[in-house]
Parts: C-alpha cells; sequence; structure tokens
C-alpha cells in the first residue's frame, strides 16, 4: 500500500533523515519505533506532505505522492493522527469531529462515522458540546483518533498516541486500534513503547537519528538481542 | 438631551467602524497578518463607489454591494498573487514581510490617488443625502441609520458564518492550527484567499456605506487605518463580535467627547483608550486567542 523509498529529509540545513525506508502492506499493523528524535515525526510526516522531501520517493497504491499538496493527501485516504493530539481547542468536541469529515467525500459519510466513533468512545458523547482544550489527555487522545476516522483513513498513521496517557487508558487506545484495523484500515503506528506495540503489531521498523537500523515480524524484533537492550532493558 | 443625540450619533458612525474592523481581526485572527492598508483600502473602495455611482446613477446601496464584490476580488487577488508567496517565504507564526507590504500599499495607495486624481475632496449628492429621521427632539441622518443596520447586521450574519458554515469551521481550523487543518484535507491557501477577500470586501462595504454622508479624500486612510486597530484591539483580535462592540465604543466615545471637548481631543480619548487597554486588558474586551 505504501513504500516509503529511501527518502532524505531536509530543515533548513538540518538533514533529519538521512535516507528511510519502509514498507506497509494492505491491512497491516506496521511499527516505527526508535527514541526521541529518530525521525520518526519526520517520516510520518513526509507522508502526509508537511516536509520538504530533497530525494528518494513515496509510493502510495502505486503511485508517486511525493510532490502532491498535502491536503489531497487526505483526499487519498491518508490520514494522521498527529504527536501531542493537537485538537483544535477552542472548539468543541463536535465541531472538532465535524473538521474532520470537511472533504466533500468524507462529508457524505458524516452520521455514520460520527455514530461509530460514538459507539467506539461513548465518553465523547457526553462530552461533545464541551471544548477541546478542556478533556484529559485520554479523552484528547480519544477525539483526535475519532476526528481521523471522521476522515475515512484507508491508511491511519498515529504519532505516539500512548504519550503520557496511564497505562489502562494506552491499552483501552491500543485495543481500539487493532478494532480500527479490524475494519480494513492500514495502520502505521509510531511509538516509544516498544512491547506494547508489538504486541498489536505485524511487522516493526526501528530508525535511529535518521537511519533505518532493523526490521522484523514483531516476534523477531521482541526476541533480537540489541532490541531488547536499547529498547526494553532486559 | 444633546448627550443622547451624541451617543446614538456615536453609535450609528460606530457601525462602519466595526465593518471596517472586524476585516481587520479576520484577517489577523486567520493569517496573523496586521493589514496596515485596511484604511487606504477604504479610501479606494470609496473612489470605486463614487466612480459607480457616477456611471450608472443607480441606487446607493447597490452601488455599496457592487463595491463590495469588486473588493472581494481585490482581497483575492492581492493574498493568492503576492501575500501567499511572502508567507510561504517566512516562517514565522506572525510575518513582519506581509506588514511591510502592507503598509508600503497603503502608501503606495495614497500617493497614487493624490497623484492622478489630486487632493479634492468629493463627495456624492444621493436621494438619501439630507433625509433625517426625526424621533421627538432628537434627528438622525438617514443615510448614517440605513449604514448602523447594514453593518450590524452584516457583522452578525459574518459571524454565524463563521461559526456555523462549513468554510467558516474550516476557517476557524485554520486560525487554530494551520498544519493540522492542512492535516485534514484543508487547503491553507484558499482558506487565506476567502479570509482575506472576504476582509477586504467589508471594506468595500463600508465605502459603500460611508459614501452617501462622507467626503472622501486621498489623506483619509490613516485615519481610518488607526480607528480600526483601536477597535480590533478594544474588542479582542481575531473577535468578530467584539469587533463589533470596539466599534460602537469608539464611535460613541468621538461623539459625546466632541460634545463636551473638541473633535480633536475625543480623539486623543480614543488613543487613550487605547493606551489603557493595551496596558490592562491586552486581549481586548471579548478577546482570546483564536478568531471567533
Ligand atoms: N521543525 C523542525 N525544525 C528543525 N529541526 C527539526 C524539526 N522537527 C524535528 N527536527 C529535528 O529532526 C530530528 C528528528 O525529529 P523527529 O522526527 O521529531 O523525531 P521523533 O519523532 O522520532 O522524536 C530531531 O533531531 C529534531 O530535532
Ligand atoms: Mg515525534
Amino acid at each position: 500500500m505504501l513504500k516509503i523509498d529511501n527518502i532524505v529529509v531536509n530543515y533548513g540545513n538540518f538533514e533529519a533523515l538521512h535516507g528511510i525506508s519502509l514498507e506497509i502492506g494492505d491491512g497491516e499493523i506496521v511499527a516505527l519505533l526508535g527514541g526521541n528524535g529518530a525521525g520518526k515525526t519526520t517520516t510520518i510526516n513526509s507522508v502526509s506532505g508537511m516536509t520538504h522531501v530533497v530525494s528518494g520517493d513515496i509510493i502510495y497504491n502505486g503511485q508517486s505522492i511525493k510532490d502532491m499538496p498535502s491536503f489531497d493527501r487526505v483526499k487519498q485516504g491518508i490520514i494522521q493522527v498527529p504527536e501531542g493530539r493537537k485538537l483544535f481547542p477552542s472548539m468543541t468536541v463536535y465541531e472538532n469531529l465535524l473538521v474532520g469529515s470537511y472533504l466533500p467525500e468524507t462529508r457524505k459519510h458524516r452520521e455514520e462515522n460520527l455514530e461509530m466513533c460514538y459507539e467506539i468512545f461513548p465518553k465523547l458523547k457526553e462530552r461533545r458540546n464541551q471544548l477541546a482544550g478542556s478533556l484529559s489527555g485520554g479523552e484528547q487522545q480519544m477525539c483526535a483518533i475519532s476526528r481521523a476516522l471522521m476522515s475515512c483513513p484507508k491508511l491511519l498513521m498515529l504519532d505516539e498516541p500512548s504519550l503520557g496517557l496511564a497505562p489502562v487508558v494506552v491499552d483501552m487506545i491500543f485495543d481500539t486500534i487493532v478494532r480500527i484495523n479490524k475494519l480494513g484500515v492500514t495502520i502505521l503506528l509510531v511509538e516509544q513503547n516498544v512491547l506494547a506495540t508489538l504486541d498489536i503489531a505485524n511487522r516493526g521498523y526501528v530508525i535511529e537519528v535518521g537511519n533505518n537500523v532493523m526490521n522484523g515480524s514483531a516476534e523477531e524484533l521482541l526476541n533480537n538481542d540489541d532490541m531488547r537492550k536499547a529498547y526494553l532493558g532486559i | 438631551m444633546m448627550v443622547l443625540q451624541s451617543f446614538i450619533d456615536g453609535l450609528l458612525i460606530g457601525g462602519v467602524y466595526a465593518t471596517i474592523s472586524v476585516g481587520l481581526s479576520l484577517a489577523f485572527g486567520v493569517m496573523r497578518i496586521i493589514n496596515w492598508a485596511q484604511g487606504e483600502l477604504l479610501m479606494i473602495s470609496m473612489y470605486i463607489a463614487y466612480a459607480i455611482f457616477m456611471a450608472l446613477g443607480v441606487d446607493p446601496y447597490l452601488v455599496m454591494v457592487l463595491t463590495a464584490v469588486i473588493m472581494f476580488g481585490v482581497g483575492y487577488l492581492l493574498q493568492n498573487s503576492i501575500i501567499s508567496n511572502l508567507l510561504a517565504r517566512e516562517t514565522a507564526r506572525e510575518p513582519i514581510s506581509v506588514l511591510l507590504f502592507t503598509s508600503g500599499l497603503g502608501m503606495f495607495l495614497s500617493n497614487g490617488v493624490l497623484a492622478v486624481i489630486g487632493a479634492n475632496p468629493l463627495s456624492v449628492i444621493t436621494q438619501y443625502s439630507g433625509k433625517m429621521i426625526v424621533i421627538g427632539n432628537l434627528y438622525f441622518s438617514l443615510p448614517r441609520v440605513i449604514s448602523f443596520f447594514i453593518a450590524v447586521v452584516v457583522t452578525i450574519l459574518l459571524y454565524f458564518f463563521i461559526q456555523r458554515s462549513e468554510m467558516g469551521r474550516a476557517i476557524r481550523a485554520t486560525s487554530q492550527n494551520r498544519q493540522v487543518a492542512t492535516l485534514m484535507g484543508i487547503n491553507q491557501k484558499k482558506i487565506y484567499n476567502i479570509a482575506f477577500a472576504i476582509s477586504i470586501a467589508l471594506v468595500g462595504m463600508s465605502g459603500g456605506l460611508l459614501l452617501p454622508y462622507y467626503t472622501v479624500s486621498y489623506s483619509i486612510g490613516t485615519t481610518f487605518s488607526f480607528k480600526a486597530f483601536v477597535v480590533v484591539v478594544l474588542g479582542g483580535k481575531g473577535s468578530i463580535l467584539g469587533a463589533l462592540i470596539g466599534g460602537l465604543i469608539v464611535g460613541v466615545i468621538e461623539r459625546v467627547g466632541a460634545l463636551f471637548f473638541s473633535e480633536t481631543v475625543a480623539q486623543m480619548f480614543v488613543f487613550l483608550i487605547f493606551i489603557i487597554v493595551l496596558l490592562f486588558k491586552p486581549n481586548g474586551l471579548l478577546g482570546e486567542k483564536d478568531l471567533q
């Protein structure tokens, strides 16, 4: 479905990615792991069209999307849940969800998607008229995921959804990710919470300071010695 | 009675201050740019309204609509072809090059009018000019009353457009976080084009409203720009209803102040209010940081 082919990405003169490659098949859950500053956010922002890709290519369903404007990638079903939720704080939960279905194509499915979100996260229905800025961290993440679901994702990229959340909430969010995947949505899950992530992922990639360092099935990564030392402290 | 008369006169002129300022506040709320040429664009709008009125001789409020439509196009083109390119080169959230551009544009427009049309003030007599509404001992100029009602109604309609419509929500989303808005499939440049076009269309409308009772000359821009800044700061940057209330307050201060002192002293009061608000209520009366 998605192929990131050796991309180099710069911020000004600073090269953040030195050639990252990654592939995701239809219906998979793929993990993108790595420490702070490794380049995970930069990688998915490149898929969303928010960075300057200097070289390499990004192929989506057989077509290069490297030069496609970011809002057009959304039309193609490439949806991101950004790091730190980034809701529209001065809008209500309901309005945030409406913005998620801004595009005419997704607006047609607004009612059914809204119902699905409220069914997955009943809390959001209770809080629908509350300002998004006043939600708890977990509720904000539910709202951010729901906002993405309103956009009819085909490829859903989640940037550290577990960041700053209590373990119970993390479990609930990860269960939801599996549930969304079962609905037919391909998932790219960016995380630092390695154990929980590899528990639900089919495969994973590990990157460090802008380079690929490892990839394999979830099981291979979990049993890899370097991996266990570096990320699991075992 | 005199005070009441001045108070209402202030409200009437304040309506037009409001529509000019709402435009300024909208552009700031969405794009984080300050349009220093707002007053000069108003001046140009009045000349355009004057020209249309002279050429077609139609009702001044039809002239107002035409002027607003033309200025919508002007705003759209300015943002689509110039401001967007300046913004693309700047990473700062409140870009300085646009500030320089709009202040240069203001000077260009006033000097251009001076060079081409000259310094003579122009005014028109319309079928509304000089008509009065009399209530007891109070006299109200008909075109001012009409302009007040149009200004208030349009501002409130714009408020509901921003709050309730699909486009309005996209405009607010862009104002709150333009990167994330892009991730929702919102075309930021298109939103900026529309927001700026609306902003300048409001200026065009204001020019049409002023035409039947206000004399236009090349130099009126600065005064109106300044008043609009005061109104925006007073009402809260990015707040549409704040700009409406701020406009009415500034109008009242001017008129009532002029009754007790002089026009000049009243202007100083307006400036004083500006300073006080900046010092003690920097977010304005209804201000929040996001467009609303
Ligand atoms: N907007 C930016 N401007 C400059 N450098 C940035 C920017 N965003 C990220 N970086 C740098 O790029 C590198 C990768 O960052 P990022 O992709 O955010 O890593 P991660 O998401 O894995 O923590 C880091 O060194 C970071 O400092
Ligand atoms: Mg990150």
